[in-house]
């Protein structure tokens, strides 16, 4: 093996031709990792487990077995979803050597197709942040250009994916942790209906918006780490039993008469012009191929991040209540009473933006300003929800940048959380829409990578996967790498 | 709204979160902003009562299974008793 194979297919065929065995790929994938990692710290642990998972790898495809969706093929994980019996952090310390229960749905249902998890990816502190910078260990850096930040909060997912240290990765997405490092890093990134993947065995941050979702280089192989993880799951009363339809199946489908939706608010005020051109000339490649551009409205959608930022921190408060020095980790045991080992734990265990959370979410949702604050941002949701659903009657898909600007310098937005909390300006509104959305790489400013945004409705992703597979057809934004 | 210092105590306790003499500083100077921007949403028009915007899709009966997992559980506490975790009293 000269080069890493960058896609499913790509292992698939090695392993077929016998070019290389599955421990082969494992083994080479670890040494691309520790000559990474110095520069990038992408990951928090690597699993050296992955080995005897290749070999058994390779003895089922000895004794004639057929070969799974994802035979084979490496997989980093974030390391908010557990592993039984292996350790799990959120990249927080109050979880330092906290393991995981039980092994999360998603990621067992990615194992039972094949895929050989080699290591956890570092993230913002429970995923509360833009840029991975606020992950208690490390910062992750950008492969295109080291003093940039990957994005966040699935950082070291995007990264070991655009790195090359492994073929996919999955992260989590409350209000835009997927799509927008997969923008920052040229890489597909892509956030399930709210219900179509279980998030049994996630750390939660914010339990009406949490998705889990897929990177890869390919929509393609997106589609395939989806398609393996969607579904009812009796561990999450989420889950919907809506029939999931084959997204692989329908990829080749033509998107002739697709109508596509360009919204003006995700282009006007707080957007990089640059980005926003990058962004209508991925238009005109879809009316290059017979697609439809429909200029289209969402009047409310400049709220949303107001929106988003009272129930994110308001529902994260109440879920990081249960860190509380009892239960788990650290836990300052002083005389001075329960009350005391719950705030002093809490104090040293918590990053600086987990603590701004927690009491953000405590103000919004406290007597005198809830009605104000949290119900009135859960009845601005409802109405941004059904101005979605009416532009759905018009539109196929919804196409918007994913970030308002490229990746910014590491250390820029860290003294300033309003300007961190803007990066999430265009991803917020398909979270609380519940809608599917995704991000794939549509080209570069000065060296640096601009993600397309692409949303679909409800349970609709099948749409949203042609629609991002089609333009990869005609394009190679997606095969340019780092270095 | 309350000064900023009254309010930054008034939600460490109820937060059960102690702050560092830094963090209570930098907090009293950005949670007003933070909650002036958010509180831009007030101006929207609201009318209907809110309403759930995430149904549960999927439910069943609250039978109770043994879960299998109680020693791993018990295991990550910092103390425990039996099978119990361990608090100080409460009053």
């Amino acid at each position: 093996m000269t080069t890493l194979p960058a896609t499913i297919r790509e292992v698939h065929r090695g392993l077929q031709a016998k070019e290389f065995s599955a421990a082969e790929l494992a083994a080479q994938t670890l040494e691309r990792i520790a000559s990474q990692e110095p520069r990038l710290g992408a990951f928090l642990r690597v699993r050296e487990q992955v080995m005897a998972e290749a070999q058994a790898v390779d003895e089922r495809l000895a004794s004639g077995e057929p070969l799974r969706p994802l035979e084979g093929v490496t997989l980093a994980v974030k390391d908010n979803m557990t592993i039984k019996g292996e350790e799990a952090t959120a990249a927080s310390k109050v979880l330092t050597g906290y393991r995981g229960v039980a092994t999360a749905t998603a990621v067992a249902r990615l194992r039972t197709a094949g895929a050989l998890v080699v290591g956890k990816t570092n993230l913002d502190e429970f995923a509360m942040g833009a840029s991975t910078e606020n992950s208690a260990f490390q910062p992750t850096k950008n492969p295109w250009n080291t003093s940039v930040v990957p994005g966040g909060s699935s950082g070291g997912s995007a990264v070991a994916v655009a790195a090359s240290e492994a073929v996919l990765a999955i992260g989590s997405d409350t209000g835009g942790s997927i799509r927008q490092p997969a923008s920052f890093c040229n890489v597909v990134g892509m956030k399930p209906t709210y219900g179509r993947v279980s998030r049994y065995g996630l750390i939660a941050l914010a339990s009406s918006l949490d998705q889990i979702g897929p990177f890869a280089r390919t929509v393609e192989d997106a589609a395939h780490v989806y398609q393996a993880m969607a579904g009812v799951d009796e561990h999450d009363a989420t889950t919907s039993s809506q029939l999931v339809a084959d997204v692989v199946a329908g990829l080749g489908e033509s998107i002739a008469d697709m109508r596509i939706g360009i919204p003006a608010e995700f282009f006007g005020a707080g957007v990089d012009p640059q980005v926003a051109a990058t962004v209508m000339s991925a238009a005109k490649v879809y009316e290059s191929l017979g697609a439809k551009l429909v200029n289209v409205s969402l009047p409310l959608a400049p709220q949303a991040l107001a929106t988003y930022y009272i129930i994110q921190p308001a529902e994260a408060s109440s879920n990081l209540a249960r860190y509380d020095g009892i239960r788990f980790g650290p836990s300052v045991r002083t005389k001075a009473g329960l009350e005391q080992i719950y705030r002093q734990s809490r104090e040293q265990g918590f990053g600086t933006e987990v603590k701004r959370r927690i009491m953000i979410g405590t103000f919004v949702l406290s007597a005198g300003y809830a009605d104000a604050y949290y119900h009135q941002a859960i009845r601005v949701r409802h109405m941004l929800r059904e101005e979605f659903d009416r532009i759905f009657d018009e539109v196929d898909v919804l196409l918007t940048p994913t970030s308002p600007t490229v990746a910014f310098p590491l250390g820029a937005r860290t003294q300033d959380p309003l300007t961190m909390y803007l990066a999430d300006l265009l991803t917020v509104p398909a979270n609380l829409a519940n809608i599917p959305a995704m991000s794939i790489p549509g080209g570069f400013i000065d060296g640096l990578p601009v993600g397309v945004q692409l949303m679909s409705r409800e349970w609709d992703e099948a749409t949203l996967f042609r629609a991002g597979h089609a333009y990869q057809q005609v394009t190679d934004w997606h095969r340019r790498v780092p270095e | 709204m309350e000064h900023a210092d009254e309010l930054i105590r008034k939600l460490s306790d109820l937060a059960r979160l102690d702050l560092t003499a830094e963090e209570q500083a930098r907090l009293g100077e950005q949670l007003p902003k933070i909650l002036e921007y958010v509180g831009q949403l007030r101006e929207v028009r609201t009318e209907e009562p809110p309403q759930p915007t995430t149904p549960s899709h999927n439910s069943r009966p609250d039978d109770v299974r043994p879960s299998g997992v109680e020693s791993d559980i018990l295991a990550q506490a910092p103390d425990t008793l039996e099978h119990y975790w361990k608090v100080d009293s409460v009053f």
